[in-house]
């Protein structure tokens, strides 16, 4: 029950402050990116608050108890990310002007085929993130408040849409930047409280090393028997798909200049180092103190199970529902950014008119999350990291290839994008559709279909690469990549 | 301008609230996208840009390879020396401790490092850009020690000659904007 009022009292909570934002968000332009008004710390915070997801708050501890400390490489990759996009992305991403990654396409080759091949990519991708969020969703309101998942599920989605009708970008950047500090005080608050009552015994329990294959600092997948491949494969996943995640990249043109963009890159890096201290703590712990979870039962509510089974009484239910909280902010504020991008997609790329207005937008919301709802209902039994790392597996086989060539090279054609997005899109979506069905017994294969970075990402650069260098680049596609890279007298006061 | 067929006094409810407020926005924020570059950059922006660029570039491959060099060498490291598991420092076992806590300060160096060296390849472009074209004639040779007023700590960069001589009059204009 008092995790109910928790979650009743965060969404109150986020509702005022969107509502607030209402007063700012006037246009297509401002609905989606926040017209650039939105202050550096804040755009840190607000990154920082939609990249966490529950992915961070449920699965990380979650796939943690299942397969051991290796997941941790997880949490690594999501920061590593923001190194590639303040050393390769943020800054040119910004100077282009473009809000989305079809429009940096349509920027850099000129080309409309192009825009709508990647509307659909971002499509593919937003919706692989949005059905373990919604999952994430369901699985904590079942366990606060004995509803049946599906219910959950489709709260979840009626509460993401409302909120970001009510506002667009700009609530939306506030109430991220809300949520970063609410996931963060709700994990580590019950995570030290958890640690400091696990006692002396627990603690050394906790962090015994066994000669299982769980103390391994590596991440086996599947028990496929590779662990250092999978690592790399996982490593490479989650680092070069967090440079290609559509409502990441989104994020980046709220800021005011290149210098900024690339700033706040560095600035997420802290946060996020600083957050992804905690939900090991939960893993560890859970093995101690919820060790049935592993066999029998969901591991992705660890989280949310454990202060309850740590500390009966009032304090249990009480640190319950924080971090039930927590975890509902988490997905609260992710799917709103992914909802953004989607519809930002939808309404704004596929559409045959290009830019619209405010009520097209709402109605790809509405239809967005319509289906990611449909989706996530027969998804209840799938690990949400499995799921969170198929959707940064496309995005690394996708977007990052195409973002990381066109900035950085100027030999990049239409036809050479068309063949890499389109080869690293069936390879990445096809392995992971391919694990989910087949049951290969053992080995690498197993490796590189549950998680196929390893070899869809550099299929996917070389087939860019390779499918360009046959044809010839426009003229104007030097100046169109020096352009990205050429500080203009705004970045520089003091020059 | 843009409250068409609305006298201004009158304020009526009769629509939600963002509808509201884009019927009575004064002027809408303008961002677009960059045009295609059409042909007006000439000879001295185009080498310095071209310069800036590749600059750029070799920074950006310098700090990809740092960072694949940590990732991959740390965990091929844990992979290569199972010996870490059984090494305690305080309470918990190296190898978790480097997988916990040791990565990120060196994510956040790598990052942190390259934005600073971007951002001082900027400045030098930016400099010899506003620099005055019958002084940089004369001392292209010294701009690297006297120019660096604006940047922290006045440290000189090596390599700023590179695009000194032949961009510094001609870039004046700012075709690049």
């Amino acid at each position: 029950m008092t995790g109910l009022l928790a979650i009743g009292l965060l969404l109150a909570a986020s509702m005022l402050i969107g509502v607030y934002g209402v007063r700012a968000a006037r246009s297509t332009p401002d609905f989606l990116v926040a017209s650039q008004e939105v202050k550096p710390t804040w755009n840190a915070l607000a990154i920082a608050g939609e990249y966490v997801s529950a992915a961070s708050v449920l699965g990380l501890a979650g796939l943690m108890l299942k397969h051991g400390i290796g997941t941790l490489w997880y949490a690594v990759g999501f920061t590593a990310g923001y190194v590639v996009v303040a050393a390769l992305v943020a800054g040119p991403m910004r100077r282009s002007g473009a809000y989305t990654v079809p429009d940096f396409a349509d920027y850099r080759l000129g080309s409309q085929r192009i825009r709508k091949l990647c509307a659909v990519i971002v499509l593919v991708i937003m919706w692989l993130y949005l059905i373990p969020q919604f999952k994430g969703a369901g699985v904590v309101l079942h366990l606060v408040s004995g509803t049946p998942y599906w219910v959950g599920v489709v709260l979840a989605g009626l509460v993401v849409s409302v909120s970001i009708l009510a506002g667009g970008m700009r609530s939306a950047t506030y109430v991220q930047g809300f949520h970063y500090l609410v996931k963060l005080v709700f994990i580590a608050v019950p995570a030290l409280v958890l640690l400091a009552s696990a006692g002396p015994d627990g603690r050394a329990e906790a962090l015994h090393v066994d000669l299982t294959a769980w103390s391994r600092p590596l991440l086996d997948l599947d028990n496929s028997g590779e662990p250092l491949l999978a690592t790399w494969s996982v490593l490479i996943a989650t680092t070069l798909g967090a440079a290609g995640l559509p409502h990441v990249i989104m994020r980046f043109s709220t800021t005011a200049t290149a210098r900024a963009a690339r700033r706040v890159a560095v600035w997420v890096i802290v946060l996020l180092g600083l957050f992804y201290l905690f939900p090991a703590v939960y893993g560890l712990l859970g093995r101690v103190f919820t060790p049935e979870l592993a066999t029998e039962g969901d591991t992705d509510t660890v989280t949310v199970v454990l202060p309850g089974a740590m500390l009966p009484g009032t304090w249990g239910a009480v640190l319950t529902a924080l971090v039930a909280a927590g975890a509902f902010a988490a997905f609260l504020s992710t799917s709103s950014g992914l909802l953004l991008a989607l519809a930002g997609g939808l309404s704004h790329d596929l559409s045959r008119t290009g830019a619209t207005g405010v009520g097209r937008l709402r109605a790809a919301v509405a239809a967005g999350a319509l289906v990611a709802v449909l989706l996530s209902l027969p998804a209840a039994a799938v690990d949400i990291n499995v799921l969170v790392g198929w959707a940064f597996a496309v995005a690394a086989s996708t977007f990052c290839p195409l973002l990381v060539l066109g900035i950085w090279w100027r030999g990049l054609t239409v036809a050479g994008a068309a063949a890499g997005l389109a080869a690293g899109v069936c390879a990445s979506t096809g392995a992971a559709l391919a694990s989910a069905v087949t049951d290969v017994p053992h080995g690498w294969v197993v490796v590189l279909l549950a998680q196929p970075a390893a070899w869809t990402v550099p299929l996917a650069f070389a087939v860019m690469y390779g499918v360009s260098r046959l044809g010839t680049p426009p003229e104007w596609a030097e100046r169109a990549v020096l352009r990205l890279h050429t500080p203009d007298a705004a970045d520089h006061p003091s020059g | 301008m843009s409250l068409p067929s609305r006298p201004p006094h009158r304020r009526v409810r009769i629509t939600s609230p963002q509808t509201r407020i884009a019927l009575s926005r004064r002027h809408r924020p303008v961002q677009q996208l960059l045009p295609v570059p059409d042909g007006t950059m000439d000879d001295g922006a185009l080498a310095a840009a071209r310069a800036t660029f590749a600059r750029q570039r070799r920074l950006a491959l310098r700090s990809s390879a740092g960072l694949a060099a940590l990732l991959l060498g740390l965990s091929g490291l844990l992979a290569a020396l199972p010996v870490l598991d059984r090494v305690s420092v305080g309470p918990v076992p190296a190898s978790w401790l480097l997988l916990m806590a040791a990565s990120y300060p060196m994510l956040l160096l790598i990052a942190a490092v390259h934005v600073r060296a971007a951002e001082r390849v900027e400045d030098d472009a930016v400099r010899a850009r506003t620099r005055p074209p019958t002084a940089s004639a004369e001392t292209t040779g010294t701009t690297g020690t006297t120019g660096t007023t604006g940047s922290a700590g006045g440290a000189t960069v090596p390599g700023v000659t590179t695009e000194g001589p032949p961009s510094g009059p001609a870039a004046d204009e700012g075709p690049l904007r």
